[in-house]
């Protein structure tokens, strides 16, 4: 089949010709040459270029609230709410951006601890935010800093016996903070008794974890 | 020095590719693409069997592309590439995860078997190299014949040497290097389609009657079609009101055909020939003499070595090394926009005339060659030889076929026959 107008032959797939568009009519509208599924540009969203979306939309939303808030009230009031809420947000973006997960992971611990304490502090609470959430949330942050730490050493017991430790150590704190804020001392009442029990089963892991014999029933039956 | 000694877990990029990983966008990626059809339906487990023969022969085609602070990098895949059905719209960008990360993959609709290749991987030399060995292994496997390897099809049991694998360009570059200043070129205006789409236009030549008439004018086949483009080109630019840009056509060239090199990876450079536009318009045969004088002066191997000596050295600087990537790459983003794309209207890249060995020649009946989508350029020309036909492919991302149509017909008008075939 040859185009009439450009004289050129045509393959026998094709309904017109694909130089100037002159219909043709061809018996075999098969297409053996090319499939005639459509493969389509990467399916999965970019999570970077996605992330970077959010943040730009939060931080047109929050440009939004700083207007209303000035055109409203004629200063910063409520809207350092949503401000602080944007860099706490923002500094999520660490996260992504980098394959370092510990340092993220620190930015957001102290990005937390700065928007709390902001809250804190424009609602008058510093006392509840100095000695309860604070110190709470670096605990549990050093916490989580501190098992990932011990689970490089491959001595099962010996991790075990620094954890039991490290438990007793916060509950210490815990105890000695909450009482701070209740009735303004350090006092420690029942966190003795966890300290004892622990710090004993601590001690008896540990020595046990120089015995090569314990250590491997031990590994097999705890391996992860 | 044996290879298997080196550290191979990872790579550095070869010169040449340098540039393509910085300007990758979300919908766009440097590819080009080969296909050889069989006479018989192709076997998938077969192939994928052929693939899994071929894939040690081809020690750089295992990496993947992955970012270092201040570089691209190439880290070794351990796994292996999995074969996939071909689509209507072929070479759309490589999604690493999809594809294992490998760079390259292969596809296959009924008789055709397709390779699609992101440029940084390896250059046109090495993907046909690639995929007639594959091709070459499935064919053995398939109807258990022999045949001689040679330079295209090589046999996968052999032993890799070390110079496959090398940077050619580091060693033929010089310590002083000069790079030509030009201007910005004429390019094709016209309604882009969606991301996905790729326009392909096949035309299919009798080589042995273009030859005659190439003859006539004393010109190769590769400076018979560009002065056929160049000549096109001016035409549609006539139709714009005060277009006084020249006209150019990126020409690659074969390093390893004037240096003596081996190499699977990139090796390749360019010259753009070009003419400029006046109201009277030239004649063909001045065309081709302008282009024939314009490929002899360039291609010379003092012009190519001072080339890739800039090139070379531009990357060995210390000031450019020490930029971190993330600003590196959209630095080369913004210059490959201005200086690769910018400088010319079109590409014309012919992979010349491709000689198997006899036994395996009576199972494959086309061979084609597709350049794909680029951001500054509205379409790419690419052409192939095999047996008596030359595929001749437009590939453009624009709807209009002015180039084509213009291209096409003066062939026919020529007194060639041009069969067309086309994805759309």
């Amino acid at each position: 089949m040859y185009c009439k107008n450009c004289g050129v032959k045509l393959d026998l797939s094709l309904t017109k010709c694909p130089l100037c568009g002159e219909k043709v009519k061809n018996n075999n509208s098969y297409n053996s040459l090319y499939s005639l599924d459509i493969d389509y540009l990467a399916k999965d969203i970019s999570i970077m270029y996605f992330a970077k979306l959010i943040i730009l939309i939060l931080f047109l939303s929050t440009i939004v609230t700083i207007v209303c808030n000035l055109a409203i009230d004629k200063r910063i009031s409520w809207s350092f709410y949503v401000i602080f809420s944007f860099l706490f947000i923002a500094s999520h973006y660490f996260y992504l951006s980098t394959s370092k997960r510990k340092v993220c992971f620190i930015v957001n611990t102290f990005s937390l601890e700065l928007l709390l304490f902001i809250i804190a502090y424009l609602n008058k609470g510093l006392n509840w935010y100095l000695y309860l959430v604070g110190p709470f949330i670096l605990m549990g942050s050093i916490f989580i800093l501190f098992i990932n730490f011990i689970s490089k050493f491959k001595n099962i017991l010996r991790n075990i016996s620094y954890f039991l430790l490290f438990v007793a150590i916060i509950l210490i704190l815990i105890n000695g903070l909450i009482s701070l804020y209740m009735v303004n001392k350090f006092i420690l009442n029942w966190s003795y008794y966890s300290l004892i029990s622990l710090v004993v089963v601590a001690s008896i892991l540990f020595g046990l974890s120089f015995n090569k014999k314990c250590m491997t029933e031990v590994e097999k039956r705890l391996f992860i | 020095m044996n290879n298997k000694n080196k550290d191979m877990t990872w790579l550095k990029l070869d010169n040449a590719a340098l540039i393509y990983p910085a300007t990758i966008n979300r919908k766009i990626a440097t590819m080009f693409r080969f296909t050889v059809t069989l006479i018989d339906e192709v076997d998938m487990e077969l192939l994928q069997k052929a693939l899994d023969n071929i894939m040690k022969r081809f020690p750089t085609f295992n990496y993947a592309l992955k970012e270092g602070f201040f570089w691209f990098y190439l880290d070794l895949i351990k796994d292996s590439p999995k074969i996939g059905q071909d689509y209507q719209n072929p070479l759309v960008r490589i999604n690493w995860k999809d594809n294992k990360n490998y760079m390259f993959r292969v596809r296959v609709h009924h008789n055709r078997i397709a390779v699609e290749y992101f440029h940084a991987l390896t250059d046109g030399t090495g993907g046909l190299t690639f995929i007639l060995t594959l091709v070459g292994e499935y064919i053995k496997l398939k109807y258990n014949i022999n045949y001689k390897y040679n330079n295209l099809v090589l046999n996968p049991n052999d032993e890799v040497l070390d110079e496959e694998i090398e940077d050619s360009f580091l060693r033929y570059a010089k310590k002083s290097g000069k790079m030509d200043k030009e201007k910005r070129a004429y390019h094709i205006k016209g309604i882009e389609e969606n991301a996905n789409i790729i326009n392909i236009i096949t035309g299919k030549v009798s080589i042995s009657k273009l030859k005659k008439i190439c003859t006539k004018y004393n010109a190769s086949i590769t400076e018979f079609l560009t002065s056929l483009i160049l000549e096109s080109l001016e035409e549609i630019s006539k139709k714009e009101i005060n277009c006084n840009k020249p006209i150019k056509v990126s020409v690659p060239v074969n390093l390893r055909k004037i240096f003596n090199s081996s190499t699977m990876r990139n090796f390749s450079s360019y010259v753009n020939v070009g003419i400029k536009v006046d109201k009277n318009g030239h004649s063909f045969e001045e065309i081709i003499f302008e282009v024939k004088r314009q490929i002899k002066e360039m291609t010379t191997k003092k012009k190519m070595t001072e080339k890739i000596s800039a090139n070379v050295n531009l990357a060995k600087n210390l000031l450019i090394r020490i930029i971190p990537l993330f600003i590196k790459k959209r630095i080369m983003s913004l210059v490959e926009n201005r200086v690769g794309d910018g400088y010319v209207t079109t590409t014309l890249s012919n992979i010349g005339l491709v000689k198997l060995p006899k036994e395996m020649e009576q199972y494959i009946t086309d061979i084609n060659f597709i350049l794909g989508k680029s951001k500054g350029k509205s379409g790419s020309i690419s052409a192939v030889g095999y047996q008596d036909t030359l595929y001749i492919t437009f590939s453009r991302k624009i709807k209009e076929a002015e180039l084509e149509r213009l291209f096409f017909t003066k062939l026919v008008k020529m007194g060639l026959e041009v069969e067309i075939e086309s994805n759309r």
